[in-house]
């Protein structure tokens, strides 16, 4: 256990120390949220009555898990995979389970930590309403990492290094737009509605308006975990055949 | 997730002095066949150096006693252990250092030796290491703000964090300064001292003529040589003539001298002839320089020396 541990601390000292991880999967959601949240904060939707802010804050959070879990895994495997890290350390009795592990374990501290962040702006500096059930919330977010970890997984371990930074970008930016995480799903026309439908960042987004924004209940999210988890089950099965450690 | 062996791994018997032996071992890489039938033995406590031209297969076959890849044929025992099979068990006994420095770019040198410690279930003091390797003043510094030298011996240093019985040193001193290659082949000598078995890749022939106890010389994954440098050495009846000259003789004529095997420009206005009768060819270089009148200084006749039993068993230089 105590290998585990070390590798989780030294993961998370490496992350804060690369500027681009930093800016981009740690400030860029706050800022985000601070900057639409100041724009639009006090706006309702007419059809709900509940203020604009108050659909922000999960959407962010869904971005902050995306940009981590997705963006920064798999730009940080491919490097290591490229500069031969991962072989190096396959050279020592650390289990490469753990390697993984500690990836994924670093990366939900973080986003744990960005999250409280956001939950703190939006309640506190625009009078978000976050309701629901704490575990409800918990499980969803839980979820959503582990899910997104595993797709950030695949990636970094397929693609090339040079590449690895702009195509998970590109992939989390592409998910964020089309899952309606920055724009509300009701203003897209209906054929980009259907593929929304079925993508998990629209899906985990749904999951966690539907209890910390509408303040229902984890029964009520439907299908929206099962298809995250569905996601996750694709990418894992793909990384256990594609996985590259050298 | 690999499943646990059915029967525990057995240990190196008792009296049983072999680290390492290899046994009829070949892996292709598609059509090329990268090690094709090697067979050797090391000694536990021994300095064994493997040398061979680029290509010849060295690093494949460190890196199957390390364990990332299986032999196609053939059988390996890293104290008695079969290094994938019995992987989990080994990698607590072994160090290695890679042939390229890999880690972290933002790791600071104290953090990678205590990360490294920490993987071990009877580590080195990381103290110790630090001092070991000369790097107590960088102990802060970012790995990649190192300098290739100071990049290799934090890999050595990484390489012993295990304690380990057995280390693999593939070209540990290859981006090194002469002084910094010093200090390091008194690490691998203290090594020794302390029992650990050895195996290292070198292209610096004067690097295995000093540490190493037994020598391979591997050539299109084949061993073409194999015993004590002296052995070797001794096998050769060429002896190596070197001198100095300004004027930039032509290598072409040098090497139309009599019983001159092969001639060279190892620096700018030095020459070296390998030759296998020294007295004969001294007399046609001292000829050549009367009837050209070409300068030739500072010469020295020396016995055979690695350089040259890698030579002529492979027909090139080690370094090209």
């Amino acid at each position: 256990m105590m290998p585990l541990l070390k590798q989780v601390r030294i993961e998370v000292k490496l992350w804060l120390r690369r500027r681009e991880a930093v800016i981009f999967s740690l400030l860029l959601p706050v800022i985000f949220l601070a900057f639409f949240g100041s724009l639009y904060g006090s706006q309702k939707v007419k059809t709900t009555g509940i203020s604009y802010i108050s659909y922000l804050v999960p959407g962010y959070a869904v971005y902050a898990i995306m940009a981590a879990a997705l963006g920064t895994v798999a730009a940080n495997l491919s490097v290591e995979r490229e500069a031969k890290i991962l072989k190096r350390l396959g050279g020592t009795p650390l289990p490469r389970a753990y390697l993984i592990l500690a990836k994924v374990a670093a990366g939900s501290i973080l986003i744990a930590s960005v999250i409280t962040v956001l939950l703190l702006v939006g309640t506190l500096g625009y009078k978000a309403h976050v309701h629901g059930n704490l575990a409800a919330g918990l499980l969803v977010l839980a979820v959503g990492i582990i899910s997104f970890s595993a797709m950030g997984i695949v990636l970094g371990g397929v693609a090339k290094p040079d590449s690895a930074a702009a195509l998970s970008s590109l992939v989390y930016l592409a998910l964020s737009f089309l899952g309606g995480v920055f724009v509300p799903l009701d203003q897209f026309p209906s054929g980009l509605r259907t593929i929304a439908n079925v993508l998990p960042s629209e899906r985990l987004n749904d999951a966690l308006q539907t209890i910390w924004t509408r303040g229902h209940t984890l029964g009520d999210t439907g299908w929206d975990l099962p298809i995250v988890l569905a996601w996750a089950a694709a990418a894992i099965i793909i990384a256990s055949r594609r996985f590259q450690w050298e | 997730m690999t499943a646990l062996p059915a029967a525990p791994p057995t240990p190196t018997p008792p009296g049983v002095d072999i680290a390492i032996s290899l046994e009829e071992v070949s892996r292709s890489y598609g059509s090329l066949k990268a090690v094709d039938g090697l067979s050797f033995t090391v000694k536990v406590g021994q300095i064994f150096a493997l040398l061979g031209p680029n290509g010849a297969g060295k690093t494949t076959t460190v890196e199957m006693l390390e364990g990332y890849g299986k032999p196609d044929r053939g059988r390996i025992r890293v104290l008695g252990l079969d290094p994938v099979r019995d992987g989990r068990t080994l990698k607590q006994l072994t160090g290695l250092m890679l042939q390229q420095t890999a880690l972290y770019q933002k790791i600071r040198v104290a953090e990678a030796i205590d990360l490294f410690c920490g993987y071990y279930t009877t580590p080195a003091n990381p103290a110790d290491l630090l001092n070991l390797v000369g790097l107590e003043s960088h102990a802060d510094h970012f790995f990649g703000d190192l300098s290739g030298g100071q990049k290799q011996r934090l890999s050595l240093a990484l390489a012993l964090a295990g304690k380990p019985r057995v280390a693999f040193l593939d070209e540990p001193t290859a981006a090194m300064d002469p002084q910094a290659r010093l200090q390091t082949w008194e690490i691998i000598e203290k090594l020794r001292r302390d029992g650990v078995t050895i195996l290292l890749t070198t292209h610096y022939m004067e690097e295995a003529q000093r540490l190493a106890d037994h020598v391979a010389i591997i050539d299109h994954g084949k061993l073409i040589a194999f015993g004590t440098p002296e052995d070797l050495t001794a096998s050769l009846s060429t002896d190596l003539i070197t001198f100095t000259s300004p004027d930039g003789p032509a290598l072409d004529d040098l090497k139309n001298l009599p019983h001159v095997v092969a001639a060279a420009k190892p620096r700018a206005g030095v020459y070296t002839l390998t030759t296998n009768d020294s007295l004969e060819t001294v007399a046609a270089l001292a000829a050549w320089r009367a009837r050209t009148g070409a300068t030739v200084e500072r010469l020295t006749v020396s016995g055979a020396t690695l350089e040259e039993v890698f030579l002529e068993l492979t027909g090139q230089a080690v370094r090209e």
